[in-house]
């Protein structure tokens, strides 16, 4: 009986596994392989074994440190971001204020646009003679215009506000469905005891979400550690690099310098810190526990 | 027991043979239009050459030219038929690589890329070497385009057309404002002062663009190598055999430093990509644009504003009035014949029917420009005409070094900003190489 079960189960995941095999796991291994060597990607012969060298180079790129360091700048803005808007509206609309149903579709339509068209929005509204530089002469509050895509200064800030202000609507929704679990006897029983809001949230509402925040941040930090399409159509990693993120740098290397050995480096290295990030799921969850 | 059928008296062994006899009767008279189809097929069966590029399929665009191109073909070779097939550029040459590895697919002519990624298909013997067949039946394109084809002591490439790169101007705007177009460097800098006092913009420019971020440099680098439009500095770099370092390198640098600093290119041009550079300039809050691309550009202006202002266009004004002003440009569509293509003899014949004579008279009705010396039909707008005329002198635009065209795209932004010096630029460009 047990084999026939365990028979009957491996026919039933092999269709799943033989797909995740040739689409997932085949590429991926390929991708790691690939980073070992040097490759334009014109023929097999021209594959050379480079031992670590890729890796040794990609930590004397400057290129390659400023997409990292942007690359973590962005990781950690949106993890806080994130979590705080996408809870606290969450906390709000759970409160059924006035108008909770429009700001609950409100805040979801961003995550129903694709990445491509939020940054044609974003540039329409940032660019030199956009709207918001427009509105800001004006108004007599900016004498020239603003770079908010071009001033190094900025254009970060900019990428970031553009992602908070696409994937709230995602984080949003996770907590909004695990507020619906919450047991109102606790938050009754907390108030009956005096608790205030600040202390409700702190003792009784974050600890109850603390499994469901540990796995949406992690979904936040695999999704900031491999975010390309916002930053490539926003900025394309310029000017000159100021907003260049792994991501972007790893699609330059591929298609533009057809260095397929090196740009696999940096998906080894993309890949490594979503993996870490993933292992931290346990810890976020559990805490020092776990 | 017999049965009766149609009055007859028949057996049923009988009534089976008439019915397998009028079966089979059935069949033959079946087979008869099928075997003359089969053989009107057989007969006009035609080989399929594969033509790839990057251009996408556009009613009135660059496609509509290909399949003009590809009928007449067929009107004269009917054993042979042209398919054309569009990739997006970011996947084109994923899919021609692709398309090498495994042997299969690979196409029978192909749009060659006008710039980084040209060498590298040499390097990897992925195109044919055009030169032996170059003198039968191809026109004399101009020296300047032969020399950007040419890698390695070899032709590898042919230039379907071209295009140049110019400084457009409203005149209308400059008339009330009591100026002329600038025929100086100095001139367009005194005229971007009097505008910006005027509270109007100077030049729109195209400066976010990858491909059109370099062109200050080039502009400038028009100047300072006086091969002019053969552009020889740039060939002899691309080989190693000059330094990006060199003095006619420094001066192109610090002269597009100079100009970047000098107020002439309009706030937020950093910015501005092509689409709204022209947003900007045909809604009358600068001047001038850049690029301006005779022929190619003017549907995009007329889409923008139907009621378009009186607009002239001039090559990027010299750095003095003793030098004659010379655009920049070089090959727009370029056409290659992979080495592995199984129909070279008939992709070669596919080559000459698109750059024929008779070709460049189509090209020209569609306001392209052949890349090689025509006579433009009268029927022609003045300033077509005019982009003709300008098309045999321009200065090369193109690094054909993925490497080195790229840090110069990257760079130029700095550049541009007043964020970096020439010699910075110059070394960035050396050590990419």
């Amino acid at each position: 009986m047990t084999s026939r079960v365990n028979t009957a189960g491996a026919l039933f995941i092999a269709p799943a596994a033989v797909f995740f095999s040739i689409f997932l796991l085949f590429p991926t291994l390929a991708a790691i392989a690939l980073a070992f060597t040097t490759w334009d990607g014109y023929a097999l012969s021209g594959i050379h074994w480079t031992g670590l060298d890729n890796f040794s180079a990609l930590v004397s790129d400057a290129v390659v440190r400023t997409a990292f360091r942007n690359t973590l700048v962005f990781v950690a803005s949106t993890v806080v971001l994130l979590n705080v808007v996408g809870l606290g509206l969450a906390l709000l609309i759970q409160t059924r204020v006035r108008g909770h149903d429009y700001l609950r579709v409100a805040m979801f339509v961003p995550l129903a646009v694709s990445p491509v068209v939020t940054a044609v929005i974003w540039q329409q509204l940032l660019g030199p003679y956009g709207i918001l530089n427009s509105a800001l002469q004006q108004l007599h509050l900016h004498a020239g215009t603003v770079g908010f895509l071009t001033d190094p200064a900025l254009v970060n800030k900019t990428v970031i506000t553009a992602a908070v202000w696409q994937y709230s609507g995602f984080n949003m929704l996770l907590y909004y469905a695990a507020l619906q679990g919450l047991p109102s006897e606790l938050v009754e029983a907390a108030t009956v005891d005096g608790a205030l809001w600040w202390n409700r949230l702190r003792y009784v509402v974050i600890p109850y979400l603390r499994p469901v925040i540990a796995v949406v941040v992690v979904l936040n930090l695999i999704g900031g550690w491999k975010v390309f399409d916002l930053v490539w159509v926003l900025t394309q990693g310029g000017p000159n690099h100021g907003s260049e993120v792994l991501a972007t740098d790893l699609y330059n290397e591929a298609f533009k310098l057809s260095s397929f050995g090196y740009s696999s480096a940096i998906g080894v290295v993309i890949m490594a810190l979503a993996l870490v990030s993933a292992l931290a799921r346990r810890r976020i969850a559990f805490g020092s526990t776990a | 027991m017999d049965d009766k059928i149609f009055d007859e008296d028949i057996s049923r062994l009988a009534l089976l043979k008439r019915g397998g006899a009028l079966a089979l009767a059935a069949s033959a008279l079946a087979a008869m239009p099928a075997r003359a189809v089969a053989a009107a097929q057989a007969a006009r069966a035609t080989t399929t050459l594969s033509v790839w590029a990057y251009q996408p399929l556009l009613k009135g665009g660059y496609s509509d030219v290909f399949q003009t191109f590809m009928n007449r073909y067929h009107a004269k070779h009917p054993a042979f038929i042209a398919k054309y097939q569009p990739y997006a550029y970011e996947d084109y040459f994923t899919k021609f690589r692709t398309a090498l590895v495994s042997g299969k697919g690979i196409p029978d002519m192909m749009e060659a890329d006008w710039s980084g990624k040209y060498h590298e298909l040499i390097d990897n013997k992925a195109l044919l070497r055009l030169d032996p067949y170059l003198t039968k039946g191809f026109p004399k394109f101009f020296g300047g385009i032969v020399n950007q084809m040419t890698y390695k002591g070899g032709q590898y490439g042919v230039a379907m057309d071209q295009n140049s790169l110019s400084l457009a101007a409203n005149m209308d705007m400059l008339k009330d404002h009591g100026l002329s177009f600038p025929r100086t460097q100095g001139e367009l800098i005194a005229a971007a002062k009097k505008l910006r006092a005027n509270g109007i913009q100077p030049i729109a420019d195209d400066q976010m663009n990858e491909w059109a971020s370099a062109d200050h440099f080039f502009d400038q680098l028009a100047y300072t190598d006086k091969s002019g439009s053969l552009s020889l500095a740039l060939r002899q770099a691309e080989v190693g055999k000059r330094k990006w370092t060199d003095p006619v390198f420094l001066a192109a640098a610090e002269a597009a430093v100079r100009m970047a600093g000098s107020g002439v290119y309009a706030d937020g041009s950093e910015g501005l990509d092509i689409i709204s550079a022209y947003q900007a300039w045909t809604a009358e809050k600068t001047a001038f644009v850049f690029p301006y691309i005779p022929g190619g550009i003017d549907p995009l202006i007329l889409s923008l504003r139907p009621n378009i202002f009186n607009y002239d266009f001039n090559p990027f004004p010299p750095p003095s009035a003793s030098i004659k002003g010379r655009a920049i440009g070089g090959a727009a569509v370029i056409w290659s014949i992979p080495a592995k293509s199984k129909n070279i003899p008939a992709a070669l014949d596919l080559l000459r029917t698109f750059t024929n004579p008779y070709a460049a008279r189509t090209l020209l009705y569609r306001s392209l420009i052949p890349a090689f010396a025509t006579k433009v039909p009268p029927t022609q707008s003045a300033r077509f005409k005019k982009a003709v005329r300008v098309q045999a002198e321009v200065a090369s635009r193109a690094i054909f070094n993925a490497n080195v065209q790229v840090a110069l795209s990257d760079n130029m932004h700095s550049v541009n900003a007043g964020r970096m010096s020439a010699k910075q630029l110059v070394q960035a460009l050396q050590d990419a190489a």
